[in-house]
């Protein structure tokens, strides 16, 4: 794993929201959206971000590419000439460039892309104002990238109206892959779709990953389709990372029990396999005003006094696998069934 | 085993399709507001006033300033379409003086056996038609004679001028004052509303709290404050433009209303997003990702704006604090329709107070109908 | 097997849009029992929510009800065509939420904003009961509490800003059962919401459904919580139901092409990492462009040529209770009535 250089290696993420009221707009407080996040990704690789609203899981993606500006931490991206720079701090001249290596897929493909304007010149948007190659050579890019996404080069001139969602997010990718990018982050790019077109866009991620190596980051609340994905899966709650992994790891033999909870409440598409769920009880706590201690405790079936008074940190508890609770190495939780058993019907 | 076909489009078989896949959004908006009946036809009515504005010197026949004490109060005159024979012989009748014999007074009154043959085309005063090329040609005028002895369409007011031709011509001078002053508002309304939305901060809030200010002054008083301080010494076309600017100053509010709403929303978009990640400069975001969007929004607006304008100028004409005579609009020809007795001699001079009400209500439901086709999805 | 509480007997419900019509529900069957769950299930444009709306009557225009029948029967035994009744009218009004009720996927925008959660309640209650006002709250408590929402006696003056997503689809629950209804449609009630509220609120509707035997229409595209939560599925693609069959035979022994492919395509946290998912070809078409005859037959990988774009293919029989519509089973075999 350390052999293939890190593309990205985020540590101690922060945004925080004021909150202010009355008149004068005092400030009385901060939604702490992102409280500490570091992780890594590896060249190629792609690790799912996942946990339920106001997580953060969408604001660090956004964070990352610098759409929004961090409150603390570092963002160090690693370019293609494998020079490192902290994008965390820069600004916005310095950053242009190398908004060429980091792109972004977005949930929604009707406001992803601008109605007024043809795909053609979506698509070819980035290769322009970064100035890149002639319009000869721009529009023959712009037709590879449609080959890419499987879709058919007559399609230049229509404008998004004319497509289907799934074929939307299509566009969308291309665009993202224009300027060739080392790392993609994906913010839920399959909610918005159909079952059946989630499939084609899914398989179509997984095979660009292969063709052309690039890393995703993906933002995801479904845990079907991020275990399908992704090479290593990061669990988030209320601003933190609760649990790191690779995904078998982390689906089989999960360590934290919010993890627990939240696998063991994706209903699965067999209805031999209906067990016994953990229900949690209450709701998912508020980031600006979050528990003492760790964040997880009211709702842990586990939880215990000094869960109250102590907050966790990120430990690691077997090679890979990082885990958020002090209780993680006397707990036994259980999974999913392992993948072969019980494996979807057909 | 990964999809090698792509999902398909709506598909895009027949050539109605394929059109609608290529249209650009400005056809679709097209095609949306062609569908509102009501809407294109008010269209076409605006159009015709302000072909009527662009050649009001043509359609009119008489002389506007053109005062003559025997032809004062005179009622509308048909025209006479058929002469006594029957034929088509399009026909009015001039004038003839009678003496009343109880009060001695000298009458004017169109006089059945004096009939004249009308044409088109006809002579009549000298005016510059554009401005530039000089004619005494009008839409209508007699075989022989002046236009303005034998030709009655709307009758003549007080001192014997036409109020047909007059009419026309105060067209001509309410339209463009409504054209001038939304420029003017529109302008202003895209540079603050602009600035406000875009960049919110501060300036946002002082910019919204003067547009609230301005919109909470009652306006008619406000025009009359800022109208009374209009010098009585100017000329008539110094006046205009003051009037012009004063109307101005208060229509942007909306205007800027409006386009920060737009920037606001757009701001969230994900293209936009998609738009800075790719690197485009503010310039490009704003110029070619947001203006176009809500382009068809602001013309919406200022078809709604318009009439507002038109409606300001005739108030103020009409209460005597805007244009002055000898300058003709529509609201100082119904000044003349002031008082009971020249509406109980002459009721024809309220006629002024129709093509205001068509154009308004036309340029109402004209912006009803683009701002719908521009909505939902522009 | 008892009688069944609901009968749909071969809806037809299409829109007239001026651009054409969108033939929304053509040809549904299926029957509703005491004390269980039927799942409608299928992707974008199958129908479902326009099924479930047209057993209420509030297909909104340019919808109506083509033809069909949806066979009500009462709890005094007597049986009522829904379709024949005034959709406004007084019978109706008073089977919507009195006999029927029904939970809708966006709480934030079914419930009013300008009255307290207890208001509606009480107006629920009310409109279906002879209650006092007072008796009606007390009645409104309890509903609060019956759903689960901690401390009701506070939470019915709440607004519904004031709730979080999971306790105001609670609220829609309570509301869908203030007066009693002896069926449930559920549409997409957990399609808003986190994973673990989700699994709260589906636990909530087992629950209910066990202590008043309700029985439960619940309509989704989730095959997850089809399998989790019903007894019978209903498959549902443009419009035409093309499989139907209690849980088990659907996702052991599915019949129609479609119905494979789509269990097939589904992401399952049981499937090996960074593994592909199976696609159906092409996608899902445009209403006004349906293709004729069997409208999946350019995706099916078992069409045939010459007959599955002739014409629609009859339900027919495979199995108890198992009904499939594909010209693949229909040669010889009974058609369904």
């Amino acid at each position: 794993m350390s052999a293939t250089p890190q593309v990205l290696d985020v540590r101690g993420l922060r945004k925080f929201y004021p909150i202010h009221r009355g008149l004068l707009g005092r400030l009385v407080g901060q939604v702490r959206a992102v409280d500490g996040v570091s992780f890594t990704i590896e060249r190629g690789e792609t690790l799912s971000l996942v946990g339920e609203s106001g997580c953060g899981k969408t604001t660090t993606a956004r964070c990352i590419l610098r759409a929004i500006a961090p409150s603390e931490g570092d963002i160090r991206f690693r370019t293609g000439s494998g020079a490192e720079i902290d994008v965390a701090q820069l600004g916005r001249k310095e950053l242009r460039p190398l908004r060429r290596q980091m792109q972004m897929i977005f949930q929604d493909p009707f406001s992803s892309l601008n109605p007024r304007m043809t795909i053609a010149e979506i698509i070819g948007e980035p290769l322009l104002v970064n100035g890149i190659g002639d319009v000869r050579t721009r529009n023959a890019r712009v037709s590879e990238l449609l080959d890419l996404v499987h879709l058919p080069g007559a399609y230049l001139n229509r404008f998004p109206h004319a497509f289907s969602g799934g074929q939307r997010q299509r566009i969308g990718i291309a665009r993202a892959l224009a300027l060739n990018p080392s790392l993609i982050v994906a913010d839920e790019p399959v909610s918005a779709l159909d079952v059946s077109v989630q499939a084609q866009i899914v398989n179509l991620m997984l095979e660009l990953q292969d063709r052309l190596g690039i890393a995703y980051l993906f933002v995801a609340h479904d845990l079907s389709v991020v275990k399908h994905v992704s090479h290593r899966v990061a669990v988030m709650y209320v601003g933190k990372i609760v649990e790191v992994a690779p995904t078998s790891a982390l689906f089989d033999a999960p360590r934290h029990p919010y993890t627990e909870a939240l696998l063991s409440a994706v209903p699965v598409p067999d209805p031999r396999l209906r067990a016994k769920r953990i229900v949690l009880e209450g709701d998912v706590a508020d980031p600006s005003d979050p528990p003492p201690g760790c964040a997880f405790h009211p709702r842990c079936r586990y939880a215990t006094e000094q869960c109250r008074q102590e907050t966790p940190a990120l430990e690691e508890v077997s090679p890979g696998h990082w885990v958020r609770c002090i209780r993680a190495q006397e707990l036994t939780l259980r999974g999913v069934a392992v993948a072969g058993e019980g494996s979807p019907p057909s | 085993m990964s999809s090698a076909v792509s999902d398909s489009a709506p598909p895009l078989v027949t050539e109605a399709e394929t059109r609608v896949a290529v249209a650009t959004q400005r056809q679709l908006i097209w095609w949306r507001f062609k569908r509102h009946r009501l809407a294109v036809i008010s269209a076409g009515i605006v159009l015709a006033f302000y072909v009527v504005a662009a050649f009001a010197d043509f359609i009119a026949y008489a002389e506007p300033f053109d005062t003559e004490a025997a032809r004062s109060y005179i009622p509308p005159q048909p025209i006479h379409w058929f002469d006594a024979d029957g034929n088509f012989r399009p026909q009015v009748y001039a004038l003839k003086g009678k003496r009343d014999p109880r009060t001695f007074k000298l009458a004017y009154a169109p006089d059945p056996s004096d009939p004249r043959d009308l044409v088109l085309f006809g002579h009549g005063y000298r005016y510059d038609l554009f401005g530039l090329i000089p004619t005494d040609r009008h839409l209508l005028g007699l075989a022989n004679g002046r236009p303005q002895d034998a030709i009655f369409l709307l009758g003549t007011d007080q001192l014997g001028r036409d109020v047909f031709s007059r009419l026309v011509l105060a067209t001509r001078t309410s339209l463009t004052i409504g054209l001038v002053g939304v420029t003017l508002s529109l302008a202003l309304g895209v540079l603050l509303g602009g600035m406000s939305g875009l960049q919110g901060g501060w300036l946002d809030t002082v910019i919204q709290r003067v547009i609230e200010i301005l919109r909470s002054v009652p306006t008619i008083p406000l025009w009359m404050g800022l109208a009374a301080a209009v010098p009585a010494s100017w000329s008539p076309q110094r006046v205009y433009f003051a009037i012009t600017i004063i109307i101005s100053l208060i229509g942007w509010t909306e205007l800027a209303r409006v386009v920060r709403g737009r920037f606001l929303a757009l701001r969230e978009e994900d293209f936009i997003t998609a738009a800075e990640l790719a690197g485009a400069s503010r310039m490009r975001i704003i110029f070619r990702h947001m203006v176009p969007s809500f382009l068809s929004h602001i013309i919406a607006a200022v078809s709604l704006a318009l009439p507002a304008m038109i409606i300001s100028e005739t108030t103020l004409s009409f209460l005597g604090l805007g244009l002055r005579p000898p300058a003709i609009s529509w609201g100082v020809m119904l000044q003349d329709a002031q008082n009971l007795q020249t509406l109980g001699l002459a009721p024809w001079l309220l006629f002024a107070a129709v093509p205001v009400i068509v154009v308004i209500l036309a340029f109402n439901f004209l912006g009803d109908g683009l701002r719908d086709a521009a909505d939902p999805y522009g | 097997m008892a009688e069944p509480i609901l009968s749909v007997r071969d809806l037809h419900t299409h829109f007239f849009p001026n651009e054409g019509v969108v033939r929304a529900v053509d040809g549904t069957s299926f029957d509703l029992f005491p004390g269980r769950t039927l799942g409608i299930v299928g992707e974008s444009g199958c129908g479902k929510s326009v099924t479930a709306r047209s057993i209420l009557r509030i297909v909104e225009r340019p919808g109506r009800i083509v033809s069909g029948e949806i066979i009500l029967r009462r709890a005094d035994g007597r049986t009522v065509d829904l379709v024949k009744l005034a959709s406004d009218g007084a019978e109706m009004r008073a089977i919507r939420g009195g006999e029927i009720g029904l939970v809708f996927q966006e709480p934030m925008s079914s419930l009013s904003a300008f009255h307290t959660v207890g208001n509606q309640l009480i107006e629920a209650i009310r409109l279906h009961s002879t209650l006092s006002k007072r008796a009606a709250r007390t009645r409104a408590i309890e509903l609060l509490a019956l759903v689960g929402i901690p401390r009701p006696a506070q939470r019915v003056d709440a607004y519904s800003f004031e709730l979080s997503g999971g306790l105001r689809q609670r609220v829609m629950i309570a509301l869908a059962l203030a007066a009693e209804p002896r069926i449930l449609i559920a549409d997409e009630p957990t399609t808003a919401l986190d994973v673990t509220t989700q699994a709260q609120i589906l636990e909530l509707i087992r629950r209910l459904q066990q202590e008043r035997g309700l029985a439960v229409i619940l309509i989704t595209h989730d095959m997850g919580v089809i399998a989790e939560m019903t007894d019978d599925v209903v498959v549902m693609y443009l419009g035409h139901e093309v499989e139907k069959g209690p849980v088990d035979a659907i996702f052991h022994a599915p019949r129609h092409p479609y119905t494979r492919a789509l269990l097939r395509s589904i992401p399952s946290v049981l499937a090996a990492p960074l593994s592909r998912l199976a696609t159906i070809a092409g996608s899902i078409p445009h209403p006004y462009a349906r293709p004729p005859g069997c409208p999946f037959h350019p995706r099916c990988p078992d069409a045939i040529g010459g007959v599955c774009e002739r014409s629609f293919p009859l339900e027919v029989a495979i199995g108890e209770r198992h009904d499939v519509a594909c010209h693949l089973y229909t040669a010889g075999a009974e058609a369904v009535a």
